[in-house]
Order: C-alpha cells, then sequence, then structure tokens
C-alpha cells in the first residue's frame, strides 16, 4: 500500500520545518473546529441547557424556575413508569436490533456479489423504507395490525386461529413496533454494511480463495473481521438510537404509550412529562439518565469490541 | 464493471500512485479471479431480495393507490388495491391549498446544503479523530457520542431560543446551520477512514511532506467516496423527511418543506388521506428519483472503494 | 387611550396612538417617519413600514377564504397561517413560548386551555384591546374558559362542540329499533336507556353499538357543574359522584358488549364507521365533518339524534395572542372579525364548527339548518339545544392530564386487559402521581 506514495512531495516541504511541527500539532484542532464550533452551539449547548434544566423545578410555560438539586432524579428512581418504559425500551431494543443487524448483513453480503444483475436496482430499492413519510407508514401499519379489518385478522381468521389484538398486550405491542423498526431500517444497515464489504481488498478474497475458504468461512474469516470498524459503527448508532426509540411506538400506540404503557419508552415518557405534563424539569433528569444508560452501553460496545480485536 | 467508466476530476493533476492503465488491469484481473470463484448468483439470493424489495415497496405503492382514490379507500373492506383515477384531481386540490411545487424547492434546497456540508464537515472532523494525534481527543469524540445519546425532542426549546437570538427564525438558516454538523457522521466518517485507510499511509504521506489538508484532500477523501456518498445520500434522505423541526422554526408558507406544507392539507380536525396521500407521493418522488440519478454514481463510488483497499 | 379610528388609513400618531404609546412619543415617530418617507424614495421596499405580517398556528382548517377576505379588506395586513397535528401544533406552541417567543396569533384547544390560563403571563391580556366588552355576546361558560383567576383575558372562543347522538337508520331498522329522530331521542334520557337500547340492539344483530366505552365517559362526565376540580381549584376527581356515574356508565357499556373498542382517531375507527361496525355515534358538532369525510359512502343512511341528558359540549378551541407577540393590536382585530357573528356563521356552515355566539341560536340561518348527509336532519336545532343548557363547571390546570388517565383506563378495560375495579383504582394512583409536582 505505501509504495503506492510515489508522487511528489508538494511545493510546502521544507519551507517552514521548525514552525510546521508546531503548526502540525495545532492542524488537528482546525479541522475539528468548524465542527466544534456548530457542534458547541448545537448540540453540546442543548445537552448543558438540559442538565441544568434536570436540577430544577421548571414549568414549561412558568418563569419562575426553582433549583430543587437532585429531587427530579429522586422522584425518576421512585418513578414505576420510568422503569416500566426502560423495561420497554431494552425489550424493543433487542426485539428489534439483533433481527436487524442480521438481516442487513445477509443482505449485504447477498449484494456484494459481482455477478448479480440489477445491483442499483436492489441496493435503492432495500432504502425505500427510509424515505418513505411517516404519515404513510402509520397508516399502513396501523391498518396491516389493525384487530378488525386488518389483513393480519384476515389471514388469522381464514386459517381458524384466534384473532390477536395486536395494541392490547405488551408483549404484541412490542413485537408490531419492533417490525416497524426493522422494516424501516434494515436496508439502511445494509448499504452501510455494503459500502464498507466493497471496501474490503479483493486480495484478500483472492488469499481465502487460494485458502480453499469456503463461502460461509469467507465470510466470518474475512468479511467480517475486515468491516468490524463498521459493525462497532452500526452497534453503537443502534444503540444509541434504539434507546431512544421514539417515532415507532408513538406512531403506533399514543403519546403516552398506549392505555397501559404498553408501548411506553423512555423518550416517549420523557416526551410526554415535557410536553405534555408542562413538566421540563422532570424531562430533562430522564433525559440526562437515558444518556448515561445509552454512553455506558456505548462504552461497553466498544470495549467488547477492542476484546475481540486483541483475541 | 461501472468502475471505468470516469475518471474523477478532483483527482487529475495529482500523480496517481500507479498508472491509470495499470490499475485498470489490475482491476480487470481481479474481477474475473472473483467472477471464477462465484461462478454466479445463488437463486435464493434473488428469491430473498425480491422479497424484501417487495416488503419494502408495498407501502410506498399503497400510498399511491390511496393518493389516486377517494379517502375512504383507506377504511374499505376488502381493501382497494389498484390506483384508481383521481391523481390528478387531487393534485388540484393540494395545490389549491398549498404552494407545493415551492415547498420541494425548498426541501431541495435544503437537504442538498445540508447533505453537502455534513459530508464535508464530517469527513473532516472524522478524519482528524481517526488519524490526527492530539491532546483530548478521547474526551472529545467522548463528547460527540455523548451529544448523540441526548434525545432531541427536549433540544427543541434551547434551539428555538438560539434562533430567535440569531434572528433566524423562518429562514434557510435555522434548517441548514444546526444541521451542518452530526454526531453520528462524525463517527461513521471516523469508522470508514480507519477501516479504509492503513496508518502507514497517512504517515508515509507525512514523512514526504504532505500537509495534512492535503493528505485529507489527496488520500482521505478518494478512498472514503463510496461511504462518504451514502452518507450523504442519507443525510440528504433524513433532512428531506425532517418535519418536527422545520414545523417549529418556519412560518411563512414560501418557506415550507415539503413534510410541513403536507401538514397544511389537514382539515377541521381529521386528515383528508387521500390528498396528503397525494401530496406525499409528490414528495418522495424527487428522492426516488435521487435514487435513480445517485444510484449509479453510488454504486460506481463505492466500487471505486473497494478496488484502492 | 382608545381612539376611535376615523380614517381608513391612519398616520402615524394615530397608528402610534393605537399602539399605547405616549403623545410626545408618537409626535418624535411621526418626525422620524417623515425622514423615513424621504429616505424611502431612494429604497424601494420600506414603504412597507405600515405593513403588517401576523403569524397564526393552530391545529385545524384556519378558515382560509376567510383570511383571504380579511387580507382583502384590510390591505396593510398579510395574514399567514400555519397548521400542525393537534399534538404538534400544541408541542411547537409551547416550544416557542418557553422561549419566549411565539407566533402573533395561536389557536389553543379548550382541553389545553386550562393550562395555558394557569399560565396567563405567558399571553397578551387582551383586556387591554377592550376585550371585556366582547364578552356579552359570547356563551359564558365558554368565555370563561379563557379567564385567567386573575381575570385577564387569555383566549376568545372559537367554536363550541355541542352533542348528538348520530345513529344509523338502516341499521336501526333491521334491529327492529325506531328511525324517526324524535322516536330514537326518545328511547334515551337517560345513559341507562342509551346502554339498554344498545343490549336490545346487540342482542338482535350480534354487532356493536359504540365506539368505545370511553365516549359514553367523556360525554357523560362533561354534562354536570362540576368535573376534576371544585370551585376552589381542589381536585375532586375521585370523590365527584358524577365522575363516579360516567366511569360506571362507561365500564357498563364495554361489559355489555356495546363497545367495538375504536379509538377516535385512528385508522380503525375510520375503519369501522365507514364499515357499519357501529351503530351509533357520540359526535360532537365538528365531527360530522369527520364522519363525512372518512365515510363518504354512507351518505344518508344516518341521523341525528338528541343525546341522553341532553346537553353536551366536547372540544372547540381559542384564540390567544403570545405576550412578546409584536402587532398585538393588528392581531386582535382580527381575532374579533374573524368570531363575530357573520364569520361564525360562515364557519358553521362550511366546517360544521358551532357557533360561540348565543346571538345565532336563534338566527333562522342555524335554526334551520340541515345537513343533507345525515338524512336532512336539523342539525342547527339540535345542537343549540344542547349547547344552551350546558352548565359550566371549573376547569383546572391539570384537566387534561386527569382526563388522559380516565381515557386510558377504560381504554384498558376495553381491550379487555383489566376490570372495571382494578382499572378504577389505577386510574387514581396514576392521577395521583400526575397531580404531584
Amino acid at each position: 500500500m505505501t509504495t503506492s506514495l510515489t508522487w511528489r512531495a508538494p511545493a510546502t516541504r521544507g519551507r517552514n520545518g521548525r514552525v510546521s511541527s508546531v503548526w502540525e500539532r495545532f492542524t488537528p484542532y482546525i479541522y475539528i473546529a468548524p465542527f466544534f464550533l456548530l457542534f458547541l452551539a448545537f448540540g453540546l449547548g442543548p445537552l448543558l441547557f438540559t442538565g441544568w434544566v434536570s436540577l430544577h423545578d421548571w414549568q414549561l410555560l412558568g418563569d419562575t424556575h426553582r433549583y430543587v438539586g437532585l429531587q427530579n432524579y429522586g422522584e425518576m428512581f421512585n418513578d414505576p413508569r420510568f422503569w416500566k418504559a426502560l423495561r420497554n425500551t431494552l425489550a424493543i431494543f433487542i426485539l428489534s436490533t439483533v433481527p436487524c443487524m442480521g438481516l442487513a448483513l445477509g443482505l449485504a453480503s447477498m449484494l456484494n456479489n459481482r455477478t448479480l444483475r440489477a445491483k442499483t436496482f436492489w441496493r435503492m430499492a432495500l432504502l425505500v423504507p427510509n424515505v418513505t413519510p411517516l404519515v404513510t407508514v402509520t397508516l399502513v401499519f396501523t391498518s396491516i395490525f389493525g384487530r378488525d379489518y386488518g389483513p393480519v385478522t384476515w389471514i388469522l381468521r381464514s386459517l381458524h386461529l384466534p384473532v390477536i389484538d395486536w395494541g392490547a398486550s405488551a408483549m404484541t405491542t412490542q413485537i408490531v413496533i419492533a417490525i416497524m423498526v426493522i422494516w424501516r431500517w434494515t436496508g439502511y444497515n445494509t448499504l452501510i454494511y455494503l459500502a464498507a464489504m466493497q471496501a474490503v481488498p479483493s486480495a484478500m478474497y483472492d488469499c481465502a480463495e487460494i485458502d480453499g475458504a469456503g463461502r460461509w468461512t469467507t465470510f466470518t474469516q474475512v468479511t467480517l473481521p475486515m468491516i468490524r470498524p463498521t459493525i462497532l459503527f452500526t452497534v453503537v448508532t443502534s444503540t444509541v438510537g434504539g434507546l431512544q426509540i421514539f417515532t415507532e411506538p408513538l406512531l403506533f400506540t399514543s403519546p403516552t404509550g398506549g392505555n397501559n404503557g404498553q408501548g411506553l419508552t423512555v423518550t416517549l415518557l420523557l416526551y410526554g412529562q415535557a410536553f405534555n405534563s408542562f413538566k421540563f424539569g422532570y424531562a430533562s433528569a430522564i433525559a440526562i439518565a437515558l444518556l448515561f444508560i445509552i454512553l455506558v452501553l456505548s462504552l461497553v460496545n466498544f470495549a467488547v469490541a477492542r476484546l475481540i480485536r486483541s483475541s | 464493471m461501472p468502475v471505468t467508466s470516469k475518471e474523477q476530476p478532483r483527482t487529475a493533476g495529482v500523480g496517481r500512485p500507479v498508472s491509470r492503465a495499470a490499475a485498470r488491469s489490475r482491476r480487470r484481473s481481479l474481477d474475473s479471479s472473483r467472477r471464477r470463484r462465484r461462478e454466479g448468483t445463488p437463486w435464493f439470493s434473488y428469491v430473498v431480495l425480491t422479497i424484501s424489495v417487495l416488503l419494502a415497496l408495498i407501502p410506498l405503492y399503497w400510498m399511491f393507490v390511496v393518493g389516486s382514490n377517494d379517502t375512504s379507500a383507506v377504511s374499505r373492506f376488502p381493501p382497494v388495491f389498484l390506483p384508481g383515477g383521481n391523481f390528478l384531481h387531487n393534485l388540484g386540490v393540494v395545490d389549491s391549498i398549498v404552494p407545493f411545487g415551492r415547498s420541494l424547492i425548498n426541501s431541495a434546497i435544503v437537504s442538498g446544503a445540508v447533505a453537502l456540508l455534513q459530508m464535508f464537515f464530517c469527513s473532516l472532523a472524522g478524519f482528524a479523530f481517526a488519524k490526527l494525534r492530539f491532546r483530548g481527543r478521547r474526551l472529545l469524540f467522548l463528547l460527540v457520542i455523548a451529544t448523540m445519546a441526548l434525545p432531541s425532542q427536549l433540544g427543541l426549546v434551547p434551539m428555538y431560543l438560539i434562533m430567535s437570538k440569531l434572528s433566524w427564525i423562518d429562514t434557510y438558516w435555522a434548517l441548514v446551520v444546526p444541521g451542518a454538523v452530526s454526531a453520528f457522521g462524525v463517527f461513521w466518517m471516523r469508522q470508514v477512514v480507519i477501516g479504509t485507510i492503513p496508518d502507514e499511509l497517512i504517515d508515509a504521506a507525512k514523512s514526504d511532506g504532505c500537509s495534512t489538508f492535503r493528505i485529507y484532500r489527496s488520500i482521505v477523501v478518494p478512498n472514503i467516496r463510496g461511504s462518504a456518498a451514502v452518507f450523504g445520500l442519507f443525510v440528504a434522505m433524513t433532512t428531506w423527511n425532517d418535519f418536527l423541526w422545520p414545523l417549529v422554526v418556519l412560518n411563512t408558507p414560501d418557506m415550507f418543506t415539503s413534510q410541513v406544507a403536507i401538514q397544511q392539507l389537514r382539515t377541521q380536525y381529521t386528515i383528508d388521506y387521500s390528498t396528503v396521500m397525494t401530496a406525499s407521493v409528490l414528495a418522495t418522488l424527487p428522492l426516488l428519483l435521487l435514487f435513480v440519478a445517485a444510484g449509479k454514481q453510488l454504486v460506481a463510488g463505492i466500487m471505486e472503494g473497494a478496488v484502492k483497499g | 387611550m382608545k381612539v376611535p379610528k376615523l380614517v381608513r388609513d391612519p398616520g402615524p400618531i394615530q397608528t402610534a396612538l393605537d399602539l399605547g404609546i405616549s403623545r410626545r412619543q408618537a409626535m418624535s415617530l411621526a418626525i422620524t417617519a417623515l425622514g423615513g418617507t424621504a429616505l424611502a424614495a431612494c429604497s424601494p421596499g420600506s414603504a412597507s413600514s405600515s405593513h403588517v405580517t401576523l403569524n397564526m398556528w393552530g391545529f385545524a382548517d384556519l378558515s382560509k377564504p376567510l383570511v383571504r377576505q380579511y387580507e382583502r379588506a384590510h390591505p396593510g395586513v398579510t395574514i399567514q397561517t400555519k397548521i400542525s397535528d393537534y399534538d404538534a401544533s400544541h408541542q411547537t406552541l409551547l416550544t416557542a413560548l418557553a422561549s419566549g417567543n411565539g407566533p402573533n396569533i395561536a389557536q389553543i384547544a379548550i382541553d389545553y386551555m386550562g393550562e395555558f390560563v394557569a399560565h396567563a403571563p405567558a399571553f397578551t391580556d387582551l383586556r387591554k384591546f377592550g376585550a371585556s366588552s366582547l364578552k356579552s355576546k359570547y356563551l359564558a361558560w365558554r368565555w370563561n374558559g379563557g379567564v385567567a383567576p386573575d381575570g385577564s383575558i387569555v383566549g376568545i372562543p372559537t367554536d363550541v362542540g355541542g352533542m348528538a347522538i348520530a345513529y344509523r337508520t338502516d341499521l336501526f331498522k333491521k334491529a327492529g329499533l325506531p328511525t324517526d329522530p324524535a322516536a330514537v331521542g326518545a328511547l334515551w334520557p337517560t345513559w341507562e336507556d342509551y346502554i339498554n337500547v344498545g343490549k336490545k340492539y346487540v342482542a338482535a344483530t350480534g354487532k356493536k353499538f359504540i365506539d368505545s366505552g370511553k365516549a359514553v365517559f367523556r360525554a357523560e362526565s362533561n354534562q354536570g357543574d362540576l368535573k376534576y376540580m371544585n370551585a376552589g381549584g381542589k381536585p375532586i376527581h375521585d370523590t365527584n359522584p358524577r365522575i363516579r356515574k360516567s366511569w360506571h356508565d362507561g365500564v357498563a357499556a364495554i361489559d355489555a358488549r356495546l363497545s367495538a373498542n375504536v379509538a377516535t382517531f385512528t385508522p380503525q375507527w375510520d375503519a369501522a364507521v365507514a364499515n357499519g361496525t357501529v351503530a351509533t355515534l357520540i359526535v360532537p358538532a365538528w365531527m360530522l365533518a369527520q364522519i363525512e369525510q372518512q365515510a363518504p359512502r354512507t351518505k344518508g343512511k344516518w341521523n341525528i339524534a338528541v343525546l341522553p341528558g341532553k346537553i353536551g359540549n366536547d372540544g372547540g378551541s381559542f384564540l390567544a395572542i403570545p405576550k412578546n407577540a409584536p402587532h398585538a393590536k393588528e392581531a386582535y382585530d382580527f381575532i374579533k372579525w374573524l368570531e363575530a357573528p357573520t364569520q361564525q356563521l360562515a364557519l358553521f356552515k362550511e366546517n360544521n364548527t358551532f357557533p360561540t355566539i348565543p346571538a345565532l341560536y336563534t338566527d333562522p340561518a342555524v335554526t334551520h339548518l340541515t345537513n343533507p348527509f345525515f338524512s336532512n336532519a336539523p342539525v342547527g336545532k339540535i345542537y343549540v339545544e344542547s349547547v344552551q343548557g350546558m352548565r359550566p363547571h371549573p376547569i383546572g390546570a391539570k384537566d387534561r392530564i386527569i382526563e388522559n388517565q380516565f381515557e386510558n383506563g377504560l381504554g384498558r378495560v376495553d381491550q379487555g386487559s383489566q376490570s372495571g375495579a382494578s382499572s378504577w383504582t389505577q386510574v387514581m394512583s396514576d392521577v395521583k402521581r400526575e397531580l404531584q409536582g
């Protein structure tokens, strides 16, 4: 790979040999500066604001914001809704992420086949769920799983099976939500994996072939290790996104997560506390707690990735 | 192979590692060796892909069915399966309520700007986090991940405050500038750079006296082009379909993005599904066209990355 | 400070006076304005300094034709409307208000009004534009919904629900029930009677009678002079006999298998209505439009009868002006015009939104109004009667949140996941938690 660097050194070379080391020490900051400037204002700003609000009795419309210390966090630990929401979130996360990742890996490796015809079509068609407007997604999924008139009901009836009221129990609600997630995000992850797989040097496959490796061995011994940074990326972003799941439960149930909170997720709870109950301070405390949960799980992901790499 | 069809003009002028002809022949030999290895696509690949694509497309198809019927098509049982003849009529209704063509232009401006800015800023910062050594790197990266972990729903309030202080309410700035960077993008680009560009390559370039920006431009950009293109497409898609933030900050109908415009089709307390679906079809078409247009480029871009490794 | 407007286009001094600026300030403003006019000769566009753009946010169709009409009559005013769905609309408004901003005019649903009124300082007190003089024109109990405890006027009412029962004449006929509205209304003077008719219907047809148990609860609990709060602002959701009775009737309807268990504003509800799954619906005036839209094929199969207990209300909204919004006077003028009798009547005819002005309740244009979709039912007369007898109940800041808990509770019973009794216990503890802090 290094042999490829045969081009002439740029004109600036040597002109400021002494300064350059100082300069080089600061350039990294310049590269991340535009990002961080915007990031400070629109990423970190809201984060610090939320942290600040979480220490207050902060009514969304009132002018007075009473400092209450950690009281909101105390309330959260004693709030059965928080624990229920956390349980639901984790359940939906596992029900959706594992199949989604597996399917995406499988589809990506099918697409990563040079003899496949109409590549562009398959790739783009798999991405369609991501551009389908939410209003359509809601309508379609609530209709499909509708208790009285949905096609699923129709199939169950014609098979003389009992009709399921999908929205009634926690388990079925979470299954439907997980299906919505899988539907919307599998194509997306497939394309991410595919892009990474395509970047695997062909030489690696050639070596594997010379060694007489079969399709499965090649996949597990060459493809997976080579796209590990990307897998780590999708695992972390799925953890981050999955634990913040909001749209799907809102669409399939209600802003309160259904009559019995069967679809209540942590983000749905904090959203409701902020904009329905106007308890902005309490909602912020839940948001910060969720942030820490996500961070811990993400760090676990990184640690596991490091373990795998070193072993 | 589509790879050989186009050379990117951007890299012209910089001496390429290997001559183009040599690279091409190398590619060809690799391709043929790969072809030899897999003597064809197993039929079950086609079956699985077909089923997946059908599942992916059904809601979109149904959107068109409802959009071309009247609203009651939504609740008819047994359901309506075929498009009706009402599409143009519904189109007229949409157009009479809201300047929809204009909203599509707004969406295009905003998503295009956001996608380009993110591709640039995020790949630059991702490269810095991946390959440059600097103090506080880990901590700053952790901060990036942390902001990703904050639910965006509560961020609306401080964001709106900032926008009003900047007098950016009801402007493109309010949509483009906060969207110009994303933790997600930096993370992704970092991982891509780690995965595709070996450290030795960077070190060699450095010892050759390359400035860091030159390394970014001549080594990083060409190598991550495929993933960056996919990323740009994703960003454009999400920005296009984003609706809560534009709904909060926009006031003037001529500034509305298409998702905000669709909201204007609500009638007293209810949704007229047929007009909403007609508008949704219109709002989705540009993205599908983008797919078709970007599709070939994407395939090419992804392949580029593949060959260079 | 009230200076009558004599001329169409008031000069700068007049405008300044209208805006509540002192005379001396007005003079200096006038001088500046004159200088400005001289400068404006050089720069096109700045002549529009007297032009006012009002942003109006809402969740329902904000009567575009009337807006255009107003703009034609007032060339200096442009009104930009922005519609979002019900939840998003209140959320965007809250977001803007929480950062001290907002539109010039905000539509707020009655359900949210309790909370907004409790935070009256976030809004312009409309008394300063003389809104107190409008009070006598509006339904007293509805007007009071927009008044804060300190007497400041937060919002002007747009419409009220009014309540009635829409029923399917064809299905009633099959079940051997009368189909004439008067005879049907006579079947159910009370909610027990209504449920008993439902039992007969279900026994005769095996089909469902109502959409959900909570519809009964919602309608019945609004009929009293107390709901969740007493006059002193103390919560009485657990002791108010009317709440207990409404809950009991809701559960009874579910237990007698009358309910199809479909919630309003869902595709399931639309499908149930369109496919004749339910024989009756408890309908506020504005819901008629929803039925017409979602179930066009049922035209002529409906009729409308009086509600058990006759009186009722559900829904409706207010128009308010956020505290820091500029051009508050112009915004107020528009609101005043939009909610005047002529405009309210026009909206009723077009959108079925029922007026809040009692003077219209004797207007033949209202009393003689019939609706062809519902077999020419005299909707004007029916809704007038349901609204006129309404007894106001005090509305607290947390009423909407409490209502949510009750509705979720009946939803659980409807789904069969809880009995009426255990659901009631959970509602009580849920409400208690929501009332804390």
